[in-house]
């Protein structure tokens, strides 16, 4: 067992516990820090598998500007226990039905498809540029410029429909239920 | 390299699905954001193992247009979050029924 094996391992197990927090810890701004870590895990295991830039995205965009707004959010709205719902029941047959088909799913391909278990090439296979940000924008930019363009404007139409969203102002606290009371 | 595609594909597997039952077992609605960002994290890590097995940056691309998406959906939701907040007073998507036939 080499080095990359040792840490691959320690990360996979990282993500794993940091994922389970995320999901199961009760209140959201520890799910917010830990999805942090998570994060932080999943930049290094892309180091390991070679994609320095995907890596840095990952910090930048990610833990720098998503979390941030989560954490935002959370500490704007300052919720009691009681709005957060704590106490509530836990649907353990779904869990166990979402689990067990995607296991069999994935169980099924593993079989079928011998090629999976065949270790990753080494990097130097690959023109030994692979990951880079040249290699990324010359396929990114050139082979899927219309993706790109997708992108910027879905930014663009983001940006307004939030703005949009934050001037709308909802009437009252009752607003909802006598809406209610004229549907039916 | 000594570790395969299956390896890093068990690990998507298992952080898809932790992302998924958090997403069903939550109650309100930030909780249920971050899982959803967990799922799309799973499935980003998986593209770029992709892109590794074969040698092309084709993984990459899907990746940024997934991170796009992902930005655009939390600042919108986000955003809904705030004004059902003000609305009810709660982010609790139990109490958000205003759209119950």
């Amino acid at each position: 067992m080499n080095l990359q094996e040792v840490v691959f391992y320690i990360l996979g197990a990282l993500l794993l516990i940091t994922g389970g927090l995320v999901a199961f810890r009760p209140k959201p701004i520890e799910s917010a820090l830990w999805l942090i870590v998570n994060f932080i895990c999943t930049s290094a295991l892309y180091v390991l598998l070679g994609a320095h830039f995907v890596a840095v995205i990952q910090i930048l965009v990610y833990a720098g500007a998503i979390v941030v707004l989560f954490t935002f959010v959370i500490m704007l709205l300052n919720l009691n226990p009681q709005e957060l719902g704590l106490t509530a029941a836990v649907p353990w047959t779904s869990i166990v039905l979402i689990s067990g088909t995607i296991g069999v799913i994935f169980l099924c391909l593993h079989v079928a498809t011998p090629e999976l278990l065949k270790d990753l090439p080494a990097l130097a296979e690959n023109a030994g540029t692979w990951g880079t940000l040249e290699s990324f924008s010359k396929v990114f930019l050139v082979k899927y410029v219309w993706s790109f363009e997708i992108a910027g404007v879905l930014l663009l139409m983001a940006v307004l429909v939030v703005g949009l969203l934050a001037h709308h102002h909802p009437k009252a606290v009752t607003a909802g239920k006598s809406l209610e009371k004229d549907i039916s | 390299m000594s570790f395969s595609i299956a390896h890093i594909l068990f690990i998507c597997f298992g952080l898809f699905v932790l992302g998924a039952s958090g997403f069903l077992i939550r109650k309100n609605a930030i909780s249920m954001l971050i899982c959803l960002e967990l799922m799309l994290n799973a499935v980003n890590i998986s593209l770029v193992a992709f892109g590794r097995m074969h040698g092309n940056e084709s993984g990459h691309a899907l990746y940024f247009l997934v991170i796009t998406v992902a930005a655009c959906e939390t600042a919108i939701a986000l955003a809904i979050i705030l004004n059902l907040f003000r609305l009810r007073r709660s982010i609790r998507l139990d109490d958000a029924t205003v759209l119950k036939g």
